[in-house]
């Protein structure tokens, strides 16, 4: 029997969206930064001022979900293991790769206590771990330049920071494709969106009623 | 309401009266009125007749007898040091010592070319005036001291090298020439060649001339033409000419003795005495106007700020020059924003111990005094104010480089980050970037580019291209762009370096022996003019392509070995040694002609983009003379940050010598402009393999999605 399943809280799904518009925001202002010959949305001044208010958005929001996965105990469910990164990652990625361009249903039944799959796993992990502290310490040393220029030329300068971060918002914008993509791998083509959206999944969950926040 | 109508209409009729309007009437006035007073008619006040407080001075000759009784020229260090230290004056002043302080006898200075003596103008070579200071035993007299004074004196307020020996040991005035040539005691004759001995006892020397910078409208143009013809001891009082006290008959310049009291005085304001304005400045600085007139300027050595930087410090309205000026109407700012707003050259360039200026000795008290009481008082001032005026730093000002940063700055008056406020990152900004660097955005006057002494002109000159005029230069027809600076790395007082604007000059010069030496002005006129003035009949076979027997300024150009080597040859003909073509580039930095706020250069754009302002590439020459690539001088802290290119073969530039600035990231990263190559080629295979792999996996999941629905129906 299936039934529908709260899997996403009001305050994980406001996270997750407000996370995803400053990503977005970041991208498209850093791109234009960046590359201000040939791209230009909001003109350079408002993609820099804008970029730095979707950066410090960005910052308080991963400190806020720190805090609340620290003191929630959820954390746990971040941190991959060697199962996670071996067996069931080998499962996972076959499914990928063979098991789902034969019709096979998912190899893993995702439930709101384990709703991150073994690859998911591992993916975040390196991203929360890795990138998103490297982007957030890039970008953080080169906003200080305004207020403690010696601290950015203590860790390179500009120019060796500079260079990090815009290769970082490169794998950043590699990772949210990726990421909108895998959405759709869901039991539908948009289970996965509107799940974050309403917060529910409709999963097989035998002797568990539906409910509701 | 009813009051509020009286009082437009009131209004519109004092705007609009006609003159001659009566407002009231007086009697005896013309008409029985006054002329009426309209907006037409406001002017700035004249300024007010003070009562001068200045003693009557006593004019003296260099005895200390008064020139009344001697008729002799009036000496100022006697007269003025009267009362005030003028040696002390004529001492601690770069005015006047122009490097003789820093004088460095057969050795070479800063720059690196091995023929300069030290910094400044008594010493080190300029190729836009071309002729060398020589040394004793220089193998060929190229210019003496006596003719250093003649050449450059037009620009030098005296004293210095104008009036001691180089050596240090004596007046110039009381040197005799002894057998020996000697370049303090003997000139080179520009005609013939010869080397003569100069008689100082008739010349004197030329003394600093107090009144070039204290009197309103000195007489310069006699000044400058007593010292052209080597009648030094009269420049000062020359310079006099067109007040009351002296008049200039056919025998000679004439003290008037009924301008003077019965003691032999005359009073400060007869000499028209007082602190030196902008006016006198531009004597020597750049003529371009008297602010009371339109703009007009020419370029020539002789309005030297023009020349070199484009520079017109000028509160006139642009818009408003007599000059042709490309959109002309829509250049409503003026030339430059600190002279609309009434600041003079002495506003920042002050007299260093000025008790009025004492902010920057504030600033370098110790940190646990509160109150100095050691500052200089004004009795003290009055009687040696420092002469050693604050300067700034730029690229040229090599001499006293001591004295760098002295000046009031920008900082010193304005609060940049009060204001700029559409500016994101404003530390960041004014740390890398001199204020000059946006306000400096355009200069709209044309601008010395090359200099080339390969060739000469019938004239014996130089031939010169300016940067920002299409046509002639000094043609009123010629329409005037003017020209956007070059951004160059400067060092700044604490050694950092900062983007700011400059000209570039490139100079192409013949050099001769070992060490290297200029071809002098004399061997060089030798060698391709015949004593007819013409071209001599080797320089014509070699340049002459129209065959007209004559050398145009499109002929006049080294841009072949066969061309290089036939000059060479006639250079050995007349006794150079091992010519060669030698090239360099002095730049310029600018700060003046300095734009407000909204004239600035304020579009991120500007700089964050592959067109960036800051590698924006910069004309230095039609074509490198004799193909020698230039070379910057060493003494102009200044870098060259990026590499000469010569334009290829079919582009707009087609062998035209280019600078093009690449900055290294390493020193100063700009976003949007800087680009790490490689790491945007990983990152954007990196997106694209993310983009395949979706494609891919999409497509197949669709693929095999139809099939097994296919194959179950």
């Amino acid at each position: 029997m299936k039934v529908k399943v709260l899997f996403y809280s009001l305050y994980e799904r406001f996270w997750h969206w407000l996370q995803a518009a400053a990503v977005i925001v970041l991208l498209v202002t850093g791109f234009e930064i960046s590359y201000a010959s040939y791209f230009s949305v909001s003109g350079f001044k408002t993609a820099v001022n804008l970029h730095n208010l979707a950066g410090l958005i960005l910052l308080v929001n991963a400190f806020l979900a720190l805090f609340y996965n620290l003191a929630s105990g959820l954390i746990q469910r971040y941190f991959p293991d060697m199962n996670d990164i071996f067996t069931l990652g080998f499962k996972h990625a076959r499914y990928y790769m063979l098991g789902i361009f034969k019709g096979q249903s998912h190899p893993f039944d995702k439930t709101p206590e384990k709703r991150l799959l073994p690859l998911q796993k591992i993916t975040y992990f390196v991203v929360l771990n890795l990138l998103l502290p490297i982007m957030i310490l890039t970008g953080g040393l080169k906003y200080s330049a305004e207020f403690y220029p010696e601290l950015l030329e203590a860790f390179g300068g500009l120019s060796v920071l500079g260079p990090i971060h815009r290769f970082g918002g490169w794998l950043f914008a590699a990772f949210l494709f990726l990421h909108i993509y895998m959405i759709t791998t869901g039991h539908s083509l948009f289970a996965n969106l509107i799940s974050m959206v309403t917060g529910y999944d409709t999963v097989e969950a035998p002797g568990k009623e539906e409910t509701s926040s | 309401m009813k009051s509020q109508s009286w009082f437009l209409v009131g209004l519109a009729w004092l705007l609009w009266a006609p003159s001659g309007t009566s407002l009231a009437a007086e009697p005896g006035s013309e008409h029985g009125k006054v002329p009426a007073l309209t907006l037409k008619h406001l002017k700035p006040a004249p300024p007010k007749e003070r009562p001068g407080i200045h003693p009557l001075i006593r004019l003296l000759d260099e005895k200390g007898a008064s020139v009344l009784d001697s008729g002799q020229p009036v000496s100022l260090m006697k007269s003025c040091g009267a009362c005030h230290d003028a040696e002390s004056i004529a001492q601690h002043n770069y005015h006047a010592q122009v490097g003789l302080d820093e004088f460095r006898a057969g050795k070479s200075a800063g720059s690196g070319r091995p023929w300069d003596q030290g910094p400044g103008l008594f010493g080190r070579f300029n190729p836009l005036t071309y002729r060398v200071l020589s040394q004793p035993g220089d193998a060929k007299l190229d210019m003496g001291t006596a003719d250093w004074i003649r050449t450059m004196g037009p620009r030098h307020v005296g004293g210095g090298p104008a009036m001691q020996s180089r050596y240090g040991d004596r007046p110039l005035a009381e040197i005799t020439a002894g057998e020996k040539v000697d370049p303090e005691t003997h000139f080179l004759d520009p005609d013939t060649g010869e080397i003569r001995a100069w008689d100082w006892a008739s010349s004197g020397g030329m003394e600093l001339n107090c009144l070039l910078c204290h009197m309103r409208n000195p007489n310069n143009a006699q000044r400058v033409a007593q010292t052209r013809q080597g009648k030094f001891r009269w420049a000062s009082t020359a310079t006099l000419l067109g007040t009351d006290l002296i008049e200039k008959g056919p025998e000679g310049m004439r003290w008037r003795a009924e301008a003077f009291n019965d003691r032999g005085q005359v009073t400060a304001q007869s000499m028209r005495l007082g602190a030196p304005q902008s006016g006198n400045c531009r004597l020597c600085h750049g003529k371009a106007c008297q602010c009371t007139d339109r703009v007009v300027f020419e370029n020539s050595l002789e309005n030297w700020a023009v020349e070199t930087t484009g520079e017109i410090f000028s509160a006139e309205r642009m818009s408003e020059s007599g000059m042709n000026l490309e959109g002309k109407s829509e250049l409503t700012a003026a030339w430059d924003v600190h002279a609309e707003r009434m600041v003079a050259c002495h506003n920042c360039h002050y007299s260093l111990n000025n008790p009025k200026y004492s902010v920057k000795e504030e600033k370098k008290k110790p940190r646990h005094l509160r109150f100095d009481t050691r500052f200089t008082t004004t009795e003290d001032y009055l009687v040696n104010p420092d002469h050693n005026l604050a300067k700034g730093h730029t690229a040229q000002g090599t001499v006293s480089r001591h004295l760098d940063g002295t000046m009031r700055d920008c900082g010193d008056c304005h609060d940049a980050e009060a204001v700029h406020d559409f500016l994101p990152f404003k530390k960041v900004h004014f740390q890398k970037l001199s204020c000059q660097a946006c306000h400096i955005p355009q200069l709209r006057a044309p601008t010395r580019m090359t200099t080339d002494w390969t060739v000469i002109s019938k004239e014996g000159k130089a031939l010169v291209r300016h940067r920002g005029v299409e046509g002639t230069i000094n043609d009123p027809a010629s329409l005037i762009s003017g020209y956007r600076p070059v951004l160059l790395l400067h060092e700044e007082d604490d050694g950092s370096l900062k983007l700011g604007p400059h000209n570039i000059i490139s100079s192409w010069f013949w050099v001769e022996g070992e060490p290297a030496q200029p071809v002098r002005l004399f061997d060089l006129r030798k060698a391709f003019l015949t004593d007819q003035g013409k071209y001599h009949p080797d320089v014509l076979a070699a340049l002459d392509s129209d065959g007209d027997g004559d050398l145009s300024a499109g002929e006049l150009r080294l841009d072949s070995a066969q061309k290089t080597e036939a000059i060479a040859a006639r250079l050995r003909a007349v006794s150079v040694k091992n010519p060669r073509i030698q090239g360099e580039i002095q730049p310029y930095t600018l700060s003046h002609g300095v734009a407000a706020g909204e004239h600035a250069m304020n579009c991120c754009k500007c700089c964050h983009s592959d067109s960036s302002r800051v590698n924006t590439r910069i004309e230095l020459a039609d074509f490198a003379p004799g193909g020698a690539l230039p070379t910057m001088v060493a003494d102009a802290k200044t870098r060259m940050h990026g590499e000469l290119i010569i334009g290829t073969a079919g582009s707009p530039g087609a062998g035209k010598l280019f600078f093009q600035p690449r900055l290294d990231p390493e020193k100063l990263y700009i976003h949007g402009t800087d680009h790490f190559r490689w790491l945007d080629i990983i990152g954007i295979l990196v997106l694209l393999g993310t983009f395949l792999f979706i494609f891919i996996h999409g497509g197949l999941r669709i693929w095999t999605t139809r099939r097994r629905r296919a194959v179950s129906q």
